[in-house]
């Protein structure tokens, strides 16, 4: 078999419940990992459901005989002759304050063993309304047994006095990330913690990063609001360097940098030069693998800023990495590059790549779009970096140089007189001359005029360049013709 | 085989092609393992029933085991 990577990390929480239900070893259940969590999930489920389905009409004849009995005295029967697994099927077909009125006159052993035989859809009801001394008793039973599973799958149910109880009592912080992986209901994490007081977050985050439980911590990390995921990714972003190169090395072996990413997109900018810096990081592999994960998760546009705090070698592994993954990723890149307005991030990372790099971004659809071209062009005159620019346009198929050209010539031809600047700084007359050649005869007046405003040494330069590149016949009409 | 380890998973879990139709993607190997672990699983949840219910019953007094059992059994 050939070997495949390991699937997010939903995924892996629901492919360890079903072999955990199916009571099958993890690697049997290999042929999964690409069914994504929710396929899976309905798997389970759908078992679960059928399991639950057995008999149960005539449960629900049990449960309606029953009704003649005081709760006292079903309590007792619950433990001295039902047992757990009767009584959690019992449980299931009951009103849910009859069935609270009842549990809550059990023990936490008790509850604990039937926890596993209840249909939890049917129990959450239940739960929410019992005492949170009984449901922190029951949970460290079953923590005892490390039964995170079942914990899990009941966590979200809880009431916050019980959520607030179980934490107190359970002192092992890893614990709790394991709880927290499998839960069922993760949308609810984000309640969970804002119960739980500031520094036990804290230390229950780090956990994850002392005793080699980032999957678990970024899975918390991945499933809570915006707000709450910056103030917890700046906790992991406050470990210290050997910890956070860990991280690195666990994300790319892991597969795990879409939460990594996400993480970063809403901790506190301030902890980005350190991350990104991290010598882990500088590995055209590690890179690559980075930046396939952003592309296949939609996450450039929250990527391409993390170059921008990068020192310059790490820029120029992330640029060869970035466009070893070719064409496609590239235009992808530079499509976030103007939805985020980071042409100056990607303009860094131009000045790294090679002939052959440059040549493959030149000639991608995207180069030849004026909307882009305008903010890219704008750009590049900001920053001073209009000489790479020429270098860009010169390699440029006709219709990306027409579209450039032709946003140089706007406002009056500004641009142009910058551009030709730069030019003469970078001797990049060629290249002006190319793309102007590509532009209607009748539309180049404004460069006419700029052009004519230009020195006599610097006509003579652009002229030998159009002329050695065959342009400057078709050019010199416009370029010399008296003005208007 | 995919094709026969599928309609069995499917028939014992009292499901349509639709709900599941995910697996027809799944490998034969993974797809029987499933198949054959479900079943036996709820198998085993059916004999495990069907022994608390016996000694479920057992344990009820006078009049109730014999309602329970006559509901149950």
């Amino acid at each position: 078999m050939t070997e495949q990577a390991l699937p997010d990390l939903e995924t892996r929480a629901e492919l360890a419940k079903l072999a955990a239900l199916l009571d099958l070893p993890g690697d049997q259940l290999t042929g999964l990992r690409g069914s994504g969590a929710a396929n899976i999930r309905r798997l389970r489920r759908r078992i679960l459901q059928s399991a639950f389905e057995g008999r149960r009409d005539r449960f629900a004849r049990l449960e309606r005989l029953t009704r003649l009995l005081p709760k006292a005295m079903l309590a007792r029967l619950a433990e001295s002759a039902f047992g757990p697994l009767l009584s959690g099927r019992l449980v299931g077909e009951m009103n849910p304050i009859r069935a609270f009125k009842i549990a809550k006159r059990l023990p936490p052993g008790f509850l604990a063993d039937t926890a596993m035989h209840v249909d939890p859809d049917k129990v959450r009801p239940i739960i929410r309304r019992l005492p949170a001394e009984l449901i922190r008793d029951a949970a460290l039973i079953l923590v005892e047994r490390k039964d995170y599973i079942t914990l899990g799958r009941f966590a979200d149910a809880l009431s916050a006095p019980a959520i607030r109880a179980v934490v107190a009592a359970v002192d092992d912080d890893a614990v709790l990330l394991h709880i927290a992986f499998y839960m069922e209901e993760k949308a609810q994490l984000s309640r969970i913690l804002r119960m739980i007081d500031n520094d036990r977050v804290a230390r229950i985050m780090r956990a994850g990063t002392e005793q080699d439980l980032w999957p678990e911590a970024l899975s918390v990390i991945d499933n809570v609001d915006a707000d709450l995921r910056g103030r917890l990714a700046n906790i992991m972003a406050e470990q210290d360097e050997a910890t956070l190169n860990g991280l690195v090395g666990v994300a790319h072996a892991q597969n795990l940098w879409g939460p990594v990413l996400r993480g970063m997109a809403r901790m506190n900018p301030k902890y980005h030069r350190k991350i990104v810096n991290l010598p882990a990081v500088r590995d055209e592999t590690v890179l690559g693998d980075l930046v396939n994960t952003a592309y296949r998760d939609g996450l450039l546009e929250a990527a391409l800023p993390l170059a921008r705090p990068m020192r310059r070698e790490w820029q120029r592994v992330v640029a060869h990495a970035a466009l070893a993954q070719g064409p496609e990723v590239a235009e992808a890149a530079m499509w976030a590059a103007h939805n985020v307005d980071q042409w100056d991030v990607a303009i860094d990372l131009f000045e790294y790549t090679d002939d052959g790099e440059r040549d493959m971004i030149a000639r991608l659809p995207i180069a030849a779009n004026k909307h882009v071209l305008e903010s890219l062009i704008a750009t590049a005159a900001r920053t001073g970096r209009l000489g790479l620019l020429l270098d860009f346009v010169e390699r440029m198929e006709t219709a990306g140089q027409r579209s450039a050209a032709e946003v140089s010539l706007a406002n009056d031809g500004d641009l142009l007189e910058s551009i030709l600047d730069a030019a003469r700084a970078t001797g990049g007359w060629a290249a002006v001359a190319v793309a102007l050649s590509s532009v209607e005869a009748d539309n180049l007046g404004q460069a006419g005029e700029v052009y004519r405003r230009q020195s006599a040494d610097d006509q003579a330069a652009f002229q030998a360049a159009a002329r050695d590149r065959g342009v400057w016949d078709q050019l010199a009409p416009a370029l010399e013709g008296a003005p208007a | 085989m995919s094709q026969n380890a599928m309609q069995a998973l499917q028939q014992r879990l009292g499901t349509n092609a639709d709900e599941l139709a995910f697996l027809e993607f799944v490998d034969d190997d993974t797809l029987a393992a499933i198949s054959e672990a479900a079943g036996r699983e709820l198998d085993a949840r059916h004999d495990v029933l069907t022994a608390a219910i016996t000694d479920g019953v057992a344990a009820l007094p006078g009049m109730l085991g014999g309602l329970a059992r006559r509901i149950l059994t």
